[in-house]
């Protein structure tokens, strides 16, 4: 298990600071760093990402970077997650893409082992983008044959957020950080009402629901050598199973519903589901939308596990503006840009040392949570071939959790679809 | 004088083409067809030609194709996920194409009669047809919500069982032939309307003085007379069916799972999802060669019970 602690990760990025000090002052690779050859002409560029709630924030950056750059113009482009890879993928074979987009790292390796990408290593250096100042592990997923392909702009962890009033109205202890999964199912069945709202939101996603239950179970999703899907190996299928109950029960609004109504834009925030796993992502979203909602850690297993997960700007290979684009992802990569991203509270910036700000930003809800999940957290694997088999795995789980699939085939049939495309070409 | 002119001129025209130096009028006539010729050419003859081509590839959009000879094909047959796409289409083109052919039928003889308000109900059965159908499945989506939805509210209130809809399977293609009909028989009810129109009068004053009834001039003079037009309709509704997309990529995808993947939507997947733009166009040669035998079977028919003047 590719376990991230709180405390290495700090010290793996001292160590990777003396290191690349070393390696800049031994090679002089990173000589003129900031250089990245804009003339000031005037250019647009245009920018993917996938969260219309982070527009805000976006739009923020973009004004100062438009006060040091005023003749290059950003524009934001807003496409839904599952929509984003197909369109960038056929803009791209189809010659014109976003010039500067939003990757993770599941899809980093499919970009950039096509030749996608532009290495930012120009502007890596002090006054320019410096990656020392990052957790290692992102920085390290966004690399590609020796070469830095993008600079981590947010990470992310997941905890439990729950519904304050509900929990009231039905007199139930607020979840704590001692929790286990049976205090959770207990709360869950208390909570819980026919037809809504429901006690649990078991959302239809690995990052947010299934795979934490897994980790925390002391299970795999992926054997070591990233071929073999290992989700029916008795730990990560006891928990699958243990998430079957909650739909077979009704504790959690039946995948049916959440296919009508998205449980994290919709059902939750309108006080439809009384608590449900989420990630940090979400604080902007719900402190806006829904006053009595707040944070508590995941509910702990055999022992404790939550996904981390980051997002980095890349530079698309063939943009007709490369030097503006460095400049702003030069930018982007910058204390300012993601003081920004910490300040309107929409995300976690990747950048050591400033997501106390972000912590800061959101005093009714105890974001600290969502920092010291990093000392458990995990990331997930990602394989050559893309993120097809996970696709495969929440397709089976669909079917299984709509009640298509016995309860104890679940698990063997998601690992069988998983391996099916973890050995296709 | 400008016409005598021109006169001299177009004889001088027509003796230097019989004279046989170069067909000036023909020369005239590929320049006047050629921006439709070259955008047949660039759009769909070299298109359909690099498709052929690319079927044999393996391809991710990206780097360059990898030539694999007939391995895409060798797994179009064992593909169970195309078997399940192929029967979902087929369970969703039969039932719509014959409840298709009945409705506007229906539709399109009470709207010739002699009522009130006919061009306004006229309209109003076509208006499903100039709208958008991403935004019909959007609409029809929430109608058929299964928790929150009118449809379910209502079946509820008058004690009736709530379907899940869109995510059963079985109940989803029930739900989106309704949209498919609801959307699709406006048009074939105004061709219908048209072809009855077409019928000459006469024929029924005839049948009506041999004391025909108005069931057998139904059966024996409009229907056989319709026949052309019914035949055009079925064609068209086939094909449309099978190639059935937009509805389904709206109203059946839970996050990245599709409860009813038709052909179409197995192609998108295959290619813009998974990035295997190889076999996706493999998918599609196997779709267009289904649509080809129905069609050739259907014109084979037609000498059975198609009737024309």
């Amino acid at each position: 298990m590719n376990k991230l602690n709180r405390r290495t990760l700090m010290q793996a990025s001292a160590a990777g600071l003396t290191a690349s000090m070393l390696a800049s002052v031994a090679t002089g690779r990173f000589a003129a760093a900031q250089e990245t050859g804009y003339n000031g002409e005037e250019v647009t560029l245009t920018y993917g990402l996938w969260d219309a709630g982070q527009l805000p924030g976006v739009e923020n950056q973009i004004a100062v970077f438009n006060e040091q750059f005023p003749a290059i113009k950003i524009e934001p482009q807003v496409v839904p997650f599952v929509d984003y890879w197909p369109k960038l993928q056929t803009g791209i074979a189809g010659g014109s893409t976003n010039d500067v987009f939003w990757i993770n790292t599941a899809n980093f390796p499919v970009f950039a082992t096509q030749g996608a990408l532009l290495t930012i290593d120009s502007i890596i250096g002090e006054g320019g983008a410096e990656p020392d100042r990052y957790p290692q592990p992102l920085v390290e997923s966004f690399q590609y044959e020796g070469a830095q392909y993008g600079i981590p702009r947010d990470f992310d962890t997941i905890a439990l957020f729950y519904n304050t009033e509900l929990f009231d109205a039905a007199g139930v202890e607020y979840p704590t950080g001692d929790w286990t999964w049976d205090d959770l199912r207990a709360a869950a069945e208390q909570l819980n009402q026919e037809g809504g709202p429901w006690g649990f939101g078991a959302i239809l996603s690995g990052q947010q629901n299934y795979y934490n239950f897994i980790w925390q179970n002391e299970g795999k999703l992926i054997n070591d050598d990233l071929t073999e899907s290992l989700i029916n190996e008795p730990p990560a299928a006891e928990a699958i199973d243990f998430l079957s109950g909650f739909f077979e029960d009704g504790l959690t609004p039946a995948v049916s519903i959440m296919q009508a109504n998205d449980p994290e834009d919709t059902l939750f925030p309108a006080g439809q589901i009384a608590m449900m796993p989420g990630g940090s992502w979400h604080v902007g979203v719900y402190k806006e939308a829904n006053p009595a909602i707040r944070v508590a850690p995941l509910p702990q297993g055999k022992t404790r596990a939550c996904m981390i997960h980051g997002l980095a700007n890349v530079i698309w290979a063939n943009t007709p503006n490369k030097e503006a684009a460095l400049e702003w992802v030069k930018f982007l990569a910058s204390e300012e840009a993601e003081r920004i991203l910490g300040q309107t509270a929409t995300v976690l910036p990747a950048m050591e040392g400033l997501q106390e700000e972000w912590v800061a930003a959101t005093p009714e809800m105890d974001l600290q949570i969502f920092l010291d999940a990093i000392d458990y957290s995990v990331a997930r694997p990602s394989p050559p071939t893309g993120p097809e088999w996970e696709n495969e795995i929440e397709r089976v789980l669909i079917e299984g959790w709509g009640g298509n699939i016995p309860r104890d085939e679940i698990a063997n049939q998601a690992a069988e679809a998983a391996n099916a495309a973890l050995s296709r070409e | 004088m400008a016409t005598a002119h021109l006169s001299t001129r177009v004889r001088h025209l027509g003796l230097l083409v019989r004279k046989g130096r170069m067909g000036n009028e023909a020369l005239w006539g590929y320049l006047l067809i050629a921006p439709m010729l070259i955008g047949f050419t660039v759009f769909f003859l070299i298109a359909l030609i690099a498709s052929f081509v690319l079927s044999f590839t393996s391809w991710d959009v990206i780097s360059t194709p990898q030539w694999i000879g007939m391995d895409n094909y060798v797994r179009l047959f064992r593909d169970d996920e195309f078997v399940t796409a192929l029967r979902n289409t087929i369970a969703i083109t039969v039932p719509n194409v014959i409840l298709r052919m009945i409705f506007s039928l229906a539709l399109a003889l009470a709207l010739n009669s002699d009522i009130r308000f006919r061009s306004f109900y006229r309209m109003l059965f076509f208006m499903p047809v100039l709208t958008m159908p991403v935004a019909i499945g959007t609409i029809w989506k929430w109608l058929y919500d299964p928790a929150f939805g009118p449809i379910n509210g209502f079946l509820a209130r008058i004690g009736l069982p709530r379907p899940e809809w869109l995510s059963n399977p079985n109940t989803a293609v029930v739900a989106v032939i309704i949209v498919l009909l609801w959307s699709g028989v406006g048009y074939d009810m105004i061709i219908f309307l048209a072809g009855l129109q077409a019928i000459p009068a006469e024929y029924y004053e005839a049948a009506q003085l041999d004391g025909a009834s108005g069931w057998r001039r139904f059966r024996d003079i409009t229907l056989p007379l319709l026949t052309p037009t019914t035949f055009f309709l079925i064609i068209i509704a086939i094909i449309s069916s099978l190639q059935v997309f937009d509805l389904v990529y709206v109203m059946t995808r839970v996050g990245n799972a599709n409860k009813l993947p038709t052909i179409v939507y197995y192609v998108y997947d295959e290619g813009f999802r998974n990035f295997r733009m190889g076999y996706a166009i493999t998918v599609a040669w196997a779709l267009l060669f289904i649509i080809f035998v129905f069609t050739l079977l259907q014109f084979r028919l037609q000498r059975r019970w198609v009737h024309y003047g």
